[in-house]
C-alpha cells in the first residue's frame, strides 16, 4: 500500500457512475483514472466505447455536438446513426457494417453498424498493481439475421500512459455471416488545432473521393476550424514494424500526443477522416478490417471478412500517450 | 444547460456501486485544467479536484460515503469523513465534540436541496441550499455559490449562512481544505506573513497543528510544488474567518482550514467568550478562493 495516500481512488481506480439528466439520463460510465495522468470515460450502454480521455488534463477526443445519447434513442434508418453519434474518443462502427448505408444481399444496413449504440449485455473490471481492466460483451444479433458477439477487453496500464484494446468477435450464430470493424478514433481540441502534427507513415495513400484526391497533398495538414467544409477521407496503406502498424498525433501547444498502433494481420485498412469544420472539427484515425465504403460495395471488391459458425477474428490496438514530440515526428 | 460541452461545462453523475452507491456528483471543467467533483448528497464539497490531471486533494480510509452512515455521536464523524478537497465543518459547531456538539458539526453529512447550474461567457456557477435544522434546536440555512471561472484558473466558494429560526444560535464554520498525494509530494506551504513550512514528508505518526490568527484585508496562503511546477493559492478575508489552521495527520494528509472561530469544544468556546451566534434572521458570508497556476 502507497503510505501517502488514504483510500486508492485518491489518486487510481475505477469508478461506476450512472448520467442523471439530459438525452444521456441513465447511462453507465466507467471512469478509469491510471494515477499517471491518464484518464478515460467507458460507455457501458454504448459498446463499452471511450467517450472521453484526457492525458495530464488535456482533452484528446472530439465531443460531438449531440453530446451523450442513450442507445434507446437510437435510429437505424440511412443515417439516423448521426443523430446519436457523440463521436468521443473511440466510437466502434461493425458489427455486420461499416460505413455508407446501403443494400447488400437483401439487409437494408445502416450508416457504420449498430454496435456503438448497443449496451453491453455484461461487464467486470479489475485492478492489479500493473492495471486496470474492464472486460465486456456486447451482442448484436437479430432473430433469423447474423448472430455476433463481441469480446472486448481495455487494459489501461498504471505504470506507463497506455491503452490496449482486445476485441475478438466470434459467430454465435449457425450461418456464415459478415464482420466489419472499424475503430472510429476521433482526435479533438485541443489535441487538434492548426498547430497539430499528424504522422502517418505509409506505403500508399488515396482518396476517397475526385475531390480529396486533389487534395492529398494537404491531408496530413491540419487547418482551423472552417464554415461548410466538406469532409475528406483517405485511405491509406499503413506501414507496420513486427506487424504493427503505427500513427500518431502530437500538438506543441499542449505538449500532448499519442501515437496508436495496430494488429495489421486483421487490421490492414486505414482510414483517415478530415473534418475541419467549425464545431465539426475533428480527424478520424480509424483503423479497420475495411474502408467505410459500406458492405456492398466492400463485398463487391472481395475485401469482405466472413466467419463460420463458432469462428473467431481478433483485433488488437494500442495508444500511448505522451509529453514528447520526438516520440511522434519519428514514425 | 449544457451538459457535455467538448472542453468545458457540467456533468451530473450517481455512484453505481459501493457504500457511496446513489450518491450525487456534479463534474465542471472550465478547460483550462481544472477539474471539481462536488459531492450534493455531501453539502456540495468538494470531492475530488485535479489539476492537469493531477490529483490535489485527500481521500480518507473511507473513501466515498453517504451521509446515510453518519453518527453524530461522539466520533462518529470520523466513520464518514472522506476528507476531499473541502470538507466544510459546520454550521452552528465546527470544532471538537462535547456533550452539546458533535465532532466538526453536521453540515458536511447533509444533503443539498436540489441545485442550480448556471453558464455565463466567463464562469461555471452552481447555487445550492443545505439546511442544518433540528426540532427545537438549530435552523441554519447555508446558501453556497461555487463558480468556477472559465478565464483563468479560479474556483470560489462564497457561503451565506442565515439564522431561520427564532433563536439566536452558535454559528462556527471551519473550512477542512484538504492537501494530498501526489500534490502534496516535495511541496512548501506559505503562510499569509511569509512564514514558510515544508509539507513533506509529513510527520511520522501522531498529527501536528499550526494555528494562526490573520489580520489585514486579504490573507493568502500559497503552496507551491517545484517538482511538478503547480501553485495553488488560498485566499480569504480575516474579516470574515480570522482564524488559519494548518493540519497535518499521519503520512497523508495536510489541510489548510480558515476558520470563523478558534477550534474548540462548544463549552469551551462559551466559556471563553468565544462562541459566535447568529440572532434570528442575522446572516453572514464567507468567501474562499482558490488560485492554481501551472509553469510550462
Amino acid at each position: 500500500m502507497n503510505k501517502y495516500i488514504g483510500h486508492p481512488h485518491q489518486i487510481s481506480g475505477i469508478e461506476e457512475l450512472e448520467l442523471v439528466r439530459g438525452k444521456g439520463k441513465g447511462m453507465t460510465l466507467l471512469e478509469i483514472r491510471n494515477g499517471n495522468g491518464l484518464q478515460l470515460t467507458l460507455s457501458a450502454d454504448r459498446c463499452m466505447d471511450l467517450s472521453r480521455v484526457t492525458y495530464k488534463g488535456r482533452n484528446m477526443g472530439w465531443f460531438s455536438p449531440v453530446g451523450y445519447v442513450a442507445p434507446t434513442y437510437y435510429d437505424d434508418q440511412g443515417a439516423g446513426f448521426l443523430k446519436s453519434f457523440t463521436g468521443g474518443f473511440l466510437t466502434t462502427c461493425g458489427l455486420t457494417a461499416v460505413g455508407s448505408p446501403c443494400t447488400d444481399e437483401g439487409e437494408t444496413l445502416p450508416l457504420h453498424g449498430r454496435i456503438s449504440n448497443t449496451p453491453c449485455e455484461d461487464y467486470s473490471y479489475e485492478e492489479t498493481d500493473e492495471a486496470l481492466t474492464v472486460r465486456a460483451t456486447v451482442r448484436e444479433a437479430s432473430v433469423f439475421g447474423h448472430q455476433l458477439l463481441l469480446h472486448r477487453q481495455v487494459i489501461v496500464s498504471k505504470k506507463e500512459n497506455t491503452v490496449t484494446l482486445l476485441d475478438t468477435v466470434e459467430n454465435v450464430g449457425a450461418k456464415s455471416a459478415p464482420c466489419m470493424l472499424l475503430y472510429h478514433f476521433n482526435m479533438g481540441y485541443p489535441l487538434l488545432s492548426e498547430s497539430a502534427k499528424l504522422v502517418i507513415p505509409n506505403h500508399s495513400v488515396v482518396g476517397r473521393t475526385p475531390e480529396a484526391q486533389a487534395d492529398i497533398a494537404r491531408a496530413l495538414t491540419v487547418e482551423a476550424p472552417q464554415a461548410d467544409y466538406a469532409e475528406q477521407c483517405f485511405y491509406y496503406d499503413v506501414k507496420e514494424q513486427d506487424g504493427m502498424a503505427s500513427c500518431g498525433i502530437y500538438n506543441p501547444e499542449i505538449q500532448a500526443g499519442l501515437i496508436m498502433s495496430f494488429d495489421k494481420k486483421n487490421l490492414n485498412k486505414f482510414t483517415q477522416w478530415k473534418q475541419m469544420g467549425e464545431h465539426e472539427y475533428v480527424m478520424g484515425l480509424e483503423p479497420g478490417n475495411c474502408l467505410p465504403d459500406g458492405r456492398d460495395a466492400v463485398r463487391q471488391r472481395g475485401e469482405l471478412t466472413l466467419l463460420n459458425p463458432s469462428e473467431t477474428v481478433s483485433f488488437k490496438t494500442v495508444l500511448t500517450f505522451t509529453d514528447t514530440e520526438s516520440d511522434i515526428t519519428s514514425l | 444547460m449544457n451538459p457535455s460541452s467538448l472542453t468545458y461545462g457540467v456533468e451530473e453523475y450517481r455512484l453505481k456501486k459501493g457504500y457511496g452507491k446513489g450518491m450525487r456528483f456534479l463534474r465542471l471543467r472550465n478547460g483550462l485544467g481544472l477539474e471539481l467533483t462536488l459531492s450534493q448528497d455531501r453539502c456540495m464539497d468538494l470531492f475530488r479536484l485535479a489539476f492537469f490531471g493531477v490529483n490535489m486533494g485527500y481521500l480518507s480510509s473511507n473513501g466515498v460515503m453517504p451521509p446515510t452512515a453518519y453518527s453524530d455521536r461522539g466520533y462518529g464523524f470520523t466513520q464518514t469523513y472522506s476528507g476531499g478537497f473541502l470538507t466544510t465543518c459546520g454550521l452552528s459547531h465546527m470544532g471538537l465534540c462535547d456533550g452539546e456538539a458533535p465532532l466538526h458539526g453536521r453540515v458536511s453529512n447533509i444533503p443539498c436541496e436540489g441545485y442550480s447550474y448556471e453558464e455565463t461567457e466567463t464562469a461555471l456557477v452552481v447555487s445550492v441550499r443545505v439546511r442544518e435544522t433540528a426540532v427545537f434546536g438549530e435552523q441554519l440555512s447555508l446558501h453556497r455559490k461555487i463558480t468556477l471561472s472559465k478565464t483563468e484558473n479560479v474556483f470560489s466558494v462564497s457561503d451565506t449562512i442565515q439564522n431561520i429560526g427564532s433563536k439566536a444560535t452558535p454559528c462556527g464554520v471551519l473550512y477542512n481544505y484538504n492537501l494530498g498525494y501526489p500534490f502534496l509530494s516535495g511541496a512548501t506551504l506559505t503562510f499569509p506573513k511569509g512564514e514558510e513550512l515544508v509539507l513533506f514528508p509529513l510527520p511520522e505518526g501522531g498529527e501536528e497543528v499550526h494555528a494562526k490568527q490573520v489580520s489585514g484585508k486579504k490573507a493568502c496562503c500559497r503552496v507551491t510544488n517545484a517538482h511538478l511546477g503547480i501553485k495553488a493559492t488560498l485566499t480569504f478575508l480575516p474579516e470574515q474567518l480570522p482564524y488559519l489552521y494548518c493540519y497535518r495527520h499521519g503520512a497523508d494528509q495536510t489541510a489548510l482550514e480558515p476558520a470563523n472561530m478558534p477550534s474548540m469544544t462548544r463549552g469551551a468556546a462559551r466559556e471563553n467568550g468565544l462562541l459566535k451566534e447568529l440572532a434570528p434572521s442575522e446572516s453572514v458570508t464567507y468567501e474562499t478562493t482558490w488560485t492554481f497556476q501551472k509553469e510550462r
